[in-house]
């Protein structure tokens, strides 16, 4: 269905003056469950979009809209945007030939089927988990969503491609209160399938958490040894390198990594990987967002940098294949992302890791991460939820202080131990790492 | 209108299923953002979204849902499906209550005389291509990246109490970002400028100096020093203020967090909470702001003072936190879009000015900082901490008294309170901004606000460098 009616508005465009066309539709039913103790919104969007490419020429316009049902005067904007715009001498082709790679574990049938009671069922065991816990413990500010959605895009050189996935996601805050104080710590799995999200797990390791977070204050400004949790070490490595790593982003002049490909960026124990296949993976797709087969793109090897992230412009721009990493919204033009970027692990174990650090601070949850400058490579987050490491145990909670540091000479000879405790934030994946010295601006 | 018509029948078959409340609301969004980098025309994209959101309350439980069709079966699904989720939810559900007040009909609309969306698109790519070659002013320079944003937000409200809301606002602005290299460092500014206005704005603004300043301050900052980490006396320029009190401060404030128990402001009102030189309002239409005369659950936006003179008088509300608290709702509900439901947002959050002039503020600050707004990228705060952490733009040491060179890759963190208490002195001036290209995000939901306020002293706040 989605495809008829993207056939149709790429012949329309064709027959408004377009030399090439192509549509991207979406279809998809968001629900999603905000809660505490008690369910505070129930809701369920049955969301569409489709955006329509046309190019004239080497000109290049985009309409979209989330009503599929008129195709002319879609048509119509999307050429008159392409007639009035400027020549990109850039320009090449839409890409001629689509392709799907078959990837494992994108859609969970279970999750499609599931009645408003199940999910109010499983919320009700979270909240009861939380509270088993302790007393003085329960979850504030609570989202689940189950999404389940199609993606099709089809172009005017009569190929077309469609795919079904599903997302599950969960973020859970718990609120931990006592003697007038006051503290929160927050969970959260992103995941392909319902069984991948352990529910009770997530309740036990917030509420904790939260309860440890009562004790945090504080702590001098010093410089010290940092062990960085698994889970934020992945959302920094999203926010610092996603952009770098994109050919847009060198070809644009914005990436301080341009030029460099060959040359040593980091230590030889990292290796990191852009995987569009990888099985049950966050970001894993049968093919991008033009229509292009996902693969796995070695960025990183051994520390040398070997690759950048291409979507089908940017590789025509440098004579290059796509490396599937075109994405969009159905409003944008696509630009290069990674699917699931990958740091890869280690073999020390967490506790090692932590044993081996006379003194330092290990850190699990920060605020403003993502005001780092991937630009400038200038790291910066503000602790909300850390340890003391002391003689190799984890002492004194603390909060409140400020991590700063150059995220490319972390990089290059910062990361001295790397965990084998790899997982994901979102589409990115990285293990426990600990960085031999980062600042800390506290008291 | 075939939709009005539609969100009339769905409210009537809402309570013909049993809801004791039903609201529904209808939007159009046109948005268009011209994308001029390098010199060269990136991408044009042009967006229309439109389509319908229900909500239902039944028993005291809420459920909600959304369609981007237009047929009465596809609404009726929808009721359904909103109806069901509502029963659902009635095992887990703390019984809601609507605070009352008198249904509102209203019809409101920003002012402007060019709607962006008449506007041919040549004008609009010319206009960027032209901001766009400001840029190049220096050999550091490596990337220039401008962007026009054009947004008219239609709907309509229409509520089961008999309320029915109309509400039309345009909003225009230009945003851009030069990068430069400097030694080996790389350094990007970005900044913006929107108005509650038609495509007159944009005309008429000088993007020329607006965009060269930019690129001078890139070239600056990426040859600046980072600052050593410590904790100093600040000035906070006014788009900063904003910034901060958003986030640190507003957000502590909305009733559904205080009602949660999160927030570090619950029971404090009467209290003390900040220096009494700080007056703190929440206003729904105020100069350089966005245009919020109501919220969507189709309550008026009235001004709401919640700090005043340093003691905080109340929270911001929707109707169903104001119910909690046992006061009126202060036309805080907000939703994103027709796919989200309202929840506590702010609208226009500023400080009131004071009596102080810039010099002033800088007399008797040996060794301090001026923090800046522009080039920021923006901050987080955990309100159920009450920690803030902020990237600022490129900022000025300040040496006895006076502003000496510029610094880079500041991070200011606090505590929410403390840095309120910790003010000592207030500018005379007022800006108040808003923006096109972005807004607030709470609870995965984005919506348009304008922060601002005067400049302002700090007695302590910890800088994070290097």
């Amino acid at each position: 269905m989605l495809l008829d009616i993207g056939n149709e508005l790429v012949k329309k465009a064709i027959e408004l003056g377009a030399t090439e066309a192509e549509a991207f539709l979406i279809s998809g039913k968001i629900t999603s469950l905000s809660f505490s103790k008690y369910v505070e919104d129930f809701r369920s969007s049955l969301t569409t979009g489709v955006g329509l490419r046309a190019v004239v020429g080497k000109r290049v316009g985009l309409h979209s809209t989330s009503t599929l049902d008129d195709v002319k005067s879609i048509a119509e904007r999307a050429v008159a945007i392409a007639k009035s715009s400027p020549e990109d001498p850039h320009w090449v082709s839409l890409p001629k030939r689509l392709e799907r790679r078959a990837v494992e574990g994108t859609y969970d049938g279970r999750l499609v089927k599931m009645e408003p009671e199940e999910l109010v069922e499983v919320v009700s065991i979270v909240s009861n988990s939380v509270a088993n816990v302790s007393e003085k413990v329960e979850p504030v500010r609570s989202l689940l969503y189950a999404i389940a959605g199609k993606v099709a895009i089809c172009n005017s050189y009569g190929e077309e491609v469609e795919r079904e996935g599903t997302i599950v996601t969960m973020w859970l805050t718990a609120k931990a209160e006592e003697a007038g104080r006051k503290a929160t710590k927050t969970e959260h799995k992103e995941a392909r399938t319902w069984a991948d999200v352990d529910f009770e797990k997530l309740a036990m390791d917030a509420a904790e958490g939260a309860l440890k977070s009562l004790e945090a204050k504080p702590i001098k400004s010093a410089k010290m040894p940092v062990v960085i949790s698994n889970d934020l070490f992945a959302s920094l490595l999203s926010i610092m390198l996603s952009g770098p790593f994109s050919a847009d982003w060198v070809q644009e002049g914005r990436s301080p990594l341009a030029n460099k490909v060959g040359s040593e960026i980091a230590s030889n124990e990292i290796t990191i990987v852009d995987d569009g296949t990888m099985s049950y993976g966050f970001g894993s797709k049968e093919f991008d967002d033009e229509g292009i087969a996902t693969q796995r793109t070695t960025l990183i090897d051994k520390g040398v940098l070997v690759n950048f992230l291409y979507d089908t412009y940017t590789a025509q721009r440098e004579g290059k294949r796509s490396t599937g990493n075109a994405w969009r919204w159905y409003w944008t033009i696509p630009l290069p992302r990674p699917s699931n970027l990958v740091f890869q692990q280690g073999e020390a174990k967490v506790e090692e890791v932590i044993e081996e650090t006379k003194s330092g601070l290990y850190v699990v949850e920060t605020i403003g991460h993502w005001l780092s400058n991937p630009i400038s490579g200038n790291l910066n987050a503000t602790v909300t939820h850390g340890y003391l490491i002391e003689n190799g145990e984890l002492a004194q909670p603390v909060k409140g202080v400020v991590l700063s540091g150059d995220f490319y000479a972390v990089l290059k000879d910062g990361i001295d131990i790397i965990a084998d405790d790899i997982r994901n934030t979102s589409n990115s994946y990285a293990p426990t790492v600990r960085v031999k010295e980062l600042t800390i601006a506290g008291l | 209108m075939i939709e009005e018509d539609l969100l009339l029948k769905s409210v009537q078959t809402a309570l013909d299923l049993g809801a004791s409340y039903a609201d529904a609301r209808f939007q159009t969004y046109d948005y268009e953002l011209v994308r001029v980098e390098n010199k060269r025309l990136k991408s044009y994209s042009s967006r229309t979204q439109s389509g319908i959101g229900i909500r239902v309350l039944i028993n005291g439980a809420w459920g909600s849902s959304s369609v981007s069709l237009f047929s009465k079966e596809a609404l009726d699904e929808a009721v359904r499906s909103a109806v069901k989720m509502a029963k659902a939810a009635k095992r887990m559900v703390k019984e809601v209550k609507l605070a009352e007040f008198k249904a509102v009909q209203a019809k409101a609309k920003s002012e402007y005389k060019l709607n962006p969306l008449d506007i041919p698109p040549e004008e609009k790519v010319s206009l960027a291509l032209d901001a766009n070659k400001f840029a190049w002013v220096r050999d550091e320079v490596k990337n220039a990246d401008t962007r026009l944003g054009l947004s008219v937000d239609k709907r309509l409200f229409i509520s089961s109490e008999g309320a029915r809301v109309e509400i039309e606002t345009v909003l225009t602005g230009l945003s851009h970002g030069s990068v430069a290299k400097a030694n080996g460092i790389m350094e990007g500014v970005f900044h913006q400028e929107s108005r509650v206005s038609g495509f007159e704005f944009v005309q008429r603004f000088d993007w020329g100096e607006f965009v060269k300043d930019l690129s001078n301050l890139a070239v600056e900052a990426a040859k600046a020093k980072v600052p050593p980490p410590g904790t100093y006396p600040v000035v906070v320029d006014p788009e900063l203020v904003g910034l901060l009190l958003h986030e640190a401060f507003g957000h502590a404030s909305e009733g559904d967090l205080v009602a949660s128990g999160e927030s570090v402001l619950v029971g404090k009102v009467g209290e003390r909470v900040a220096s009494e030189l700080v007056t703190v309002v929440d206003e729904g239409i105020v100069n350089g702001g966005y245009y919020h005369p109501f919220d969507d659950e189709g309550v008026p936006k009235i001004k709401t003072t919640v700090v005043d003179e340093g003691v905080l008088k109340g929270y911001l509300h929707s109707r169903e936190t104001a119910a909690k608290f046992g006061v009126n709702p202060t036309g805080n509900g907000r939703a994103q879009d027709f796919e989200n439901s309202p929840i506590v947002r702010q609208t226009n959050y500023y400080v009131k000015p004071g009596d102080h002039s810039f010099d002033e503020l800088l007399e008797g600050i040996d060794h301090g900082f001026y923090i800046k707004g522009k080039g920021s990228t923006g901050g987080q705060v955990d309100v159920g901490v009450g920690t803030f952490t902020f990237n600022v733009g490129p900022s000025y040491v300040i040496k006895n008294g006076r502003l000496e060179g510029l610094v880079r890759g500041v991070v200011i963190s606090g505590m929410i309170l403390e840095t309120l208490k910790g003010v000592d002195a207030i500018g005379k001036d007022l800006e108040i901004h808003t923006s096109v290209f972005g807004g607030c995000g709470k609870n995965a939901q984005m919506v348009r606000v304008g922060d601002g306020g005067p400049h302002m002293r700090v007695l302590k706040m910890v800088i994070g460098g290097r």
